[in-house]
């Protein structure tokens, strides 16, 4: 029976070559996925072969084949290759070699070796010549110089970024980092795995909740897709700044260390508003101590020769002047101690006369002196402070034995000129006043602070020996007040505003790595099946008891690996860092919580952006413990993933 | 043509003409034959010589020997798990894409080596189609599923493949109802109509041979009727193979019928043979419905 | 551990025994519980609220600036917040530089991922899976600090810059500077690569999700692997694809440290040869009428440019100095002594040493004559001496010259009859900085660009004071930038969903 189909199709031109296209096909995808595995292996080479020196202490050097040289070793000193070229590759040329520390780079090109006696000598294009010795040693194609140094690594790690790159460390932004870390978790882990355990655990029945649920759900999924560059401006405006509710940056910025010549060691903040620069050295007893410093080693030289001149209980004559700047502070300028400034409110006895003035003049000190007590205290008398102790160690090394500040300090600062009401309270406990100008810019300090329908009374901490009053109304001003809540040892320490600090920057990140921890928990618990929970449901547990006791023990292992990888992500993100401005040469590490911090993505980025191209290897070297301490992490968290899920059904 | 004896229950084990008891689809067989207008004997669409295949070490099938008539409907029967499947789709060499199947043996279609290492199974399966079990449509409209395989395979103009299209579904009796929407997708038909479409599909590049792997075991009563119909249909132009485990439908619808258990044919004769005289007890046990 | 046993775990409290046991506290502590929860739920809608007030607080005070307009922001076309001088906020610029960005990193990472995902779906054995499968892993955890650095150093020399040398040597004879030190295509690719494994496996999720039965069904018809995927299985994880493209996009124009590093566009980083420098050009009165201009190659008279340094005027300065011009018989070139007396004043000292040696290196004689002393100092060394009269000699081909008003080259003849030679002429010397450094609103990936994130990122890092306008400009950016990645986000999972809808 012939079939009834058309079958002219049977002579239709066939579609040629497609098992062809199908293995080139095959060989496209093979080129492709290789390409992707090419990009890790360049990266990770590039950055080893830049990352080594730094980190291990050689350089990996790509030398031509014609160069010939034999051998290649390192002088102890670390200072110096020394290679040995074949008997007759007089004129090879070579890549520039590097000289460990000092960088220094010998061009190769037009090199020759030239045999002297006994001594073969390298003689370079422009003349230099180089004695050359023999030895063993690896090439000529990839040549390692120099052999790896855990020490080198150990320093760097160890060591503080600096201007030079020899001489970059890495501990800081190391320390910095592991600080942010710690924040971040202790933030992002109980709200994520809260908010997870609410869109998972409690499903809602009625249409609206359900639409409220949704809605929960778009909006997180929505979040994890918002660049880390705009959570930075949010951490900016919300913790570091916190809206402007406690003054406004600009007067606060950042941290610098002012490293002197004999080592010491004094943490300042730059106060921008100055017109000359000046350090202001937080945290001592005296509030804010004020000293100008025209060049770096000046600062501890003065100190230190001004202890150093007087043994103890010697009382040295200061010569100088005293006077009241705009903030009410005692300005002690002596040759001694430079420019000293007292807070008032610290101090022991006050001559009135020097509130009174129409004018903030300076005048010679009547009689002040240093004394200078054993355990290297000294003692500050004047006239118009009294006694005042401080203790030598506290200049020297910030971070020991801080007191807490002022719980609450109150500043205005006039924007337009006023009339302050000055009262005083004179030891028989009357009060009497006076009023003077303020001018626009001035400011006012003080602990307790009243509101009296238009007025506001300031008065200082101690005491409240002085007030001071204005008019709300008649005022244009702006007020601020800075909190410090704790003890300034503890690690605890936090001032509002945050500002740059390690609590602010934890909190960005967080910020940025929510979404991501909620999703991951999401499914972690969606991954415990119903069973269970029906399971608990019969046998009577309440909601709380079911989640605690039963889903969150189950999910726990997902949990715990979801967020050691938002842990990692966290950890190399430098954008939302920048922006909360923790770009600053900052080369301490963090301890406490208002501290301002490096961090590594954030170093990596500052070396590879500098204009001095010898930091990239640096930069480079940062990255290698960068991957290393991500890589620990993910290892951790497949581990942890591993070990876990053993122990289930 | 056996003549139809009496049956009554007895023991095999006696010597002599045993009793049989009657079986319960041998009216079916036999209306169902009646209806077939069955001609001269076949030729040998495929044959299999000592055939054995294995998953890994589990060898599954062993030592088939079948010859599979052209124009036919071969059945392939038996309990599920024993193999059929398996047979079938080495056929078309689709067990190729299983990377732990194996086979030896000796398997020829119309003459061409179907074990040979030469093989071009693309090319095979273009000679060779496949209905699945359940319907499998590609997310595309009706003619673009049915246009496929020849786009696969032939440089076609557009009329020539209209053409084509209507032809095919006419042939799976599907074009009356979808003729007006030939670019609505495929998905918005219901489970037989499907179905239908996977035939149309298959028979557009007028196959050699025709595999169905339980081809109406995901549809409703209703539909099962129009596919088995189909195939009555298309039996006058394809050779078709179909395994099934509803015996009732083995027995409408096919000439011959292998009866496969635990990776062996256990015998193959005509299908009104099987079910009304099966030579061999398991496969008495089988169609009498005592297992499977 | 079976159900019972785990039920065992926790103690099982019946209602009543519930109630009687911990009675009031136990009932507190779930509305706590449940109350602490919720509230975590709402912190996340309260983040969104955070970034719509701050964003758009911020922008909003920003637009209420006086420099500054909504309409001007949204269609100005430049952008030039710190060049001094006139302040322009088109955001155009901006946006184009974020869109090339993500132009090119798309092109890197869709089709290589989309390839990659197809054949780690369709094509790899299960060996292979299990070596390419971490190594994408590893890509994406990647800080973009790292690609960042390799966008840099890596990408840029050695895959750009002297490529391009190379074949620009090969074809015009001489090498020439195709990418500049920082360009917008090295950190296109190095997005792209840090995009690929999302694309990648986000890609292979939905093409796996493309029933079995689907393929076996394209197989039985003869088809080869490469038609099963391309015909069947990608069409039918259509959306899935298409999400992920739209997802990995989104990413790419969030992206900041990368291009921050590598795009340039950053006040630190040297720029490379683009296109857009300032001109320079000198004027010359003919006698008889008509004035005479000549285009100077800034690098040969980057010795002159503090004397017309920007300033006040950015757009451009003309100043007219006392020139000496002599014309050698048979010279093809005219030489100039301008006397630029008092034009120095504005630095302190000549002790820029760069711009010396540039001098020195372009062959440009100069000669710093100190009135005081008498003495003057040659060409390349530094001087402390605070010049008071500086007299700057060049040569310029005659044949450069064109017609100042009408822009045609001018006959030697001509010019040699109308040039004013001798010591009583002037010459006015013209820069024209419209050609900013800035003008990124074309597309030209070989050259530095500055995209929106990397704006903001200058504006943190740099010296914007509070509250000044162009600290608010970067919230006006920022909010551009996360409107732009909500909408393709919330695209990208809509068209996700729909997806799942499908195939779940």
């Amino acid at each position: 029976m012939a079939p009834l189909f058309d079958t002219s199709h049977r002579r239709l031109k066939r579609t040629p070559r497609r098992n062809r296209v199908n293995r080139a096909f095959l060989s496209v995808c093979l080129l492709v996925t290789s390409l992707s595995v090419l990009a890790l292996t360049v990266l990770l080479t590039a950055v080893f072969l830049q990352g080594s020196r730094p980190l291990f202490g050689f350089d990996v050097l790509v030398l031509p084949s014609t160069v010939g040289v034999e051998s290649i070793e390192i002088e102890e000193s670390r200072r110096r290759i020394v290679f040995d070229y074949e008997e007759d590759a007089a004129s090879a040329p070579a890549t520039g070699v590097r000289y460990l520390f000092p960088p220094t780079t010998i061009d190769l090109m037009g090199a020759e070796v030239v045999r002297e006696g006994e001594e073969a000598l390298l003689v370079t294009a422009d003349g230099e010549r180089r004695r050359i010795g023999d030895g063993g040693g690896v090439l000529p194609r990839l040549a390692m110089l120099g052999s790896p140094s855990a020490k080198v690594a150990s320093e760097f790690v160890t060591g503080s970024p600096s201007s030079a790159p020899s001489e970059a460390g890495f501990r800081a932004p190391l320390l910095g980092s592991l600080w942010l870390l710690a924040v971040c978790a202790a933030a992002a882990l109980p709200l994520g795995v809260g908010t997870a355990i609410v869109l998972e655990e409690y499903r809602p029945r009625r249409r609206v909740v359900r639409l409220l649920h949704s809605l929960v759900q778009t909006n997180i999924r929505n979040l994890a897709g918002v660049p880390s560059v705009v959570y930075g401006l949010i951490g900016l405006t919300v913790f570091v700044r916190m809206f402007g509710a406690f003054g406004n940056p600009g007067q606060f910025t950042t941290f610098e260390e002012i490293i002197t010549t004999d080592g010491q060691r004094i943490v300042g903040q730059v106060v921008e508003d100055r017109t000359e620069r000046t350090y202001a050295v937080r945290a001592e007893l005296f509030g804010e101590i004020e000293l100008a410093v025209a060049e770096g080693g000046e600062l501890a030289e003065r100190l230190e020769g001004a202890f150093e001149r007087a043994a103890a209980g010697e009382m040295v004559s200061l010569n100088g002047t005293i006077g009241l700047d705009d903030e009410f502070r005692f300005v002690l300028e002596t040759e001694e101690l430079g420019e000293l400034r007292l807070d008032a409110s610290e101090a022991t006895s006050v001559d009135d006369s020097i509130f009174f003035a129409e004018e903030f003049e300076r005048r010679p000190l009547r009689a002040a002196s240093i004394e200078f007590l054993g355990a290297g205290e000294l003692v500050v008398e004047t006239p118009e402070a009294g006694r005042v102790t401080v203790d030598k160690s506290r200049i020297g090394d910030m971070r020991e034995d801080r007191d807490t500040l002022l719980v609450r300090e109150h500043i205005f600062t006039f924007d337009s000129a006023a009339t302050v009401t000055v009262r005083e309270r004179d030891a028989a406990g009357v009060w009497s006043a006076r009023k003077r100008r303020m001018e626009v810019g001035e400011r006012l300090r003080g602990g307790a602070i009243e509101l009296d329908g238009d007025r506001v009374r300031l008065s200082s901490e101690r005491g409240g020996d002085v007030a001071f009053e204005f008019d709300l109304g008649s005022t244009e001003y702006r007020a601020r007040t800075r909190f410090t809540l704790g003890d300034e040892d503890s690690p605890f320490f936090v001032t509002l505003p945050f500002g740059t600090s390690v609590l602010a920057g934890g909190l960005t990140l967080m910020l940025v790595i929510l979404p991501v921890i909620i999703i991951a928990s999401q499914e972690s618990l969606r991954a415990v099946p119903d069973s269970l929970r029906e399971g608990a449901f019969a046998l009577g547990a309440t909601r709380q008891q079911m989640i605690l006791g039963m889903t969150l023990p189950n999910a726990a292992p997902g949990i715990m690996t979801g967020s050691i990888l938002a842990m990692s992500r966290a950890i190399g993100e430098a954008a939302p860092i920048l922006i909360i401005g923790g770009a600053g040469f900052v080369t301490f590490s963090p301890d406490n919580l208002m501290s301002g911090f490096a961090a590594m993505p954030l170093q990596i980025y500052s070396w590879t952006a500098d204009a001095n191209t010898e930091f990239r290897s640096v930069a480079a070297g940062g990255i290698m413990v960068l991957l290393a301490v991500l890589f620990m992490f993910n290892g951790v968290a497949i581990l942890l993933r591993q070990r876990l899920q053993k122990e289930l059904p | 043509m056996a003549s139809v004896p009496q049956r009554t229950e007895s023991s095999r084990s006696e010597a002599g003409a045993p009793e049989k008891p009657a079986h319960p689809l041998a009216g079916v067989a036999r209306s169902a034959f009646s209806k077939r207008d069955t001609d001269a004997p076949a030729k040998v669409a495929l044959e299999v010589r000592g055939f054995d295949c294995w998953y890994g070490d589990f060898q599954a099938l062993k030592d088939l020997n079948l010859d599979i008539p052209e124009n036919r409907v071969t059945a392939l029967i038996g309990p599920s798990g024993c193999g059929k499947s398996t047979f079938l789709r080495w056929i078309n060499r689709m067990n190729d894409l299983i990377p732990a199947a194996r086979a030896e043996g000796g398997m020829k279609l119309h003459g061409l080596d179907l074990m040979s290492k030469d093989l071009d199974e693309v090319d095979l399966r273009r000679r060779v189609g496949m209905v699945f079990q359940k319907p499998n449509p590609f997310p595309k409209s009706i003619y673009e599923n049915v246009a496929f395989g020849p786009r696969l395979h032939y440089k076609m103009k557009r009329k020539q493949l209209d053409e084509l299209v209507e032809q095919s579904l006419r042939g799976a009796a599907l074009w009356d109802e979808v003729k007006g929407r030939l670019r609505a997708s495929a998905l918005s038909l219901s489970g037989g109509q499907q179905q239908r479409l996977c035939i149309a599909r298959a028979i557009a590049l007028s196959p050699e041979m025709l595999l169905m792997d339980e081809p109406c075991s995901a549809l409703d009563p209703k539909a099962t009727v129009r596919v088995e119909d189909l195939i009555h249909e298309l039996r006058k132009r394809f050779t078709i193979v179909i395994v099934t485990h509803n015996m009732q439908q083995a027995a409408r619808v096919s000439d011959l019928t292998s009866f496969f258990f635990e990776g062996r044919i256990v015998e193959t004769d005509d299908t009104i043979n099987i079910f009304t005289n099966p030579k061999s007890p398991q496969t008495e046990e089988y169609v009498t419905g005592r297992f499977g | 551990m079976s159900e019972i046993e785990h039920g065992a775990a926790f103690k099982p409290l019946s209602a009543f025994e519930l109630r009687r046991r911990g009675g009031v506290r136990v009932w507190l502590r779930e509305r706590a519980l449940t109350a602490g929860l919720l509230a975590c739920a709402g912190f996340s809608v309260l983040v969104t609220a955070a970034i719509v007030v701050v964003l758009f607080s911020e922008a909003a005070r920003f637009f209420a600036m006086p420099e500054v307009s909504v309409w001007g922001y949204l269609t100005g076309t430049e952008w030039n917040p710190l060049l001094g001088g006139e302040k322009k906020f088109g955001m155009w610029p901006l946006v184009t530089g974020t869109l090339m960005v993500a132009l090119i990193s798309a092109l890197v990472s869709i089709p290589l991922g989309l390839v990659t995902a197809i054949y780690l779906s369709e094509y790899a054995p299960s060996r292979v899976r299990a070596v390419l499968k971490p190594v994408l892993e590893v890509l994406a955890g990647i800080p973009t600090v790292v690609y960042g650095f390799f966008a840099l150093t890596i990408i840029s020399p050695y895959f750009l810059i002297e490529p391009a040398r190379f074949v620009t040597g090969l074809l015009e004879g001489e090498p020439r500077d195709v990418f500049g030190f920082t360009n917008s295509t090295a950190a296109g690719i190095a997005v792209g690569i840090m995009c690929l494994p999302t694309v990648t496996s986000l890609s292979e999720d939905a093409l796996r999700a493309v029933p079995r039965a689907l393929r076996e069904g394209a197989y039985g018809l003869g088809a080869t692997r490469f038609d099963v995927s391309v015909k069947v299985v990608v069409p039918s994880a259509l959306s899935g694809v298409i999400a992920a493209f739209i997802l990995a996009i989104a990413r790419a124009v969030g992206e900041t440290m990368i291009v921050a590093l590598a795009a340039g566009g950053l006040a630190q980083m040297a720029f490379g040869p683009a296109p857009a420098e300032p001109t320079f050009s000198v004027q010359i009165e003919l006698d008889g009428g008509g004035a005479a201009g000549v285009r100077l190659d800034p690098n040969e008279i980057v010795w002159l440019a503090p004397m017309l340094a920007p300033g006040d005027d950015p757009g451009g300065a003309e100043r007219t100095f006392g020139a000496t011009m002599e014309l050698r018989e048979g010279a093809r070139t005219l030489s100039v002594e301008l006397d630029a007396e008092g034009a120095w004043s504005a630095l302190d000292s000549l002790d820029d040493a760069g711009l010396v040696e540039a001098a020195a290196g372009s062959g440009v004689s100069s000669e710093i004559v100190d009135r005081e002393s008498g003495g003057s100092t040659r060409g390349a060394e530094s001087t402390d001496a605070v010049a008071s009269a500086v007299r700057v000699g060049f040569e310029i081909p005659l044949g450069a010259f064109v017609d100042a008003e009408t822009g045609e080259p001018i006959d030697a003849g001509e010019l040699r009859d109308g040039l004013p030679l001798g010591g009583d002429s002037e010459m006015t010397l013209i820069y024209d900085a419209d050609d900013g450094l800035l003008e990124n609103f074309v597309f030209r990936p070989e050259s530095s660009s500055q995209t929106m994130t990397a704006y903001m990122v200058q504006i943190f890092l740099g010296d914007a004071e509070f509250a000044s306008v162009e600290y608010h400009s970067s919230y006006a950016v920022g909010a551009t930038l996360f409107v732009m990645t909500l909408v393709l986000t919330m695209l990208g999972n809509v068209v996700m969903r729909r997806y799942r809808e499908a195939y779940d």
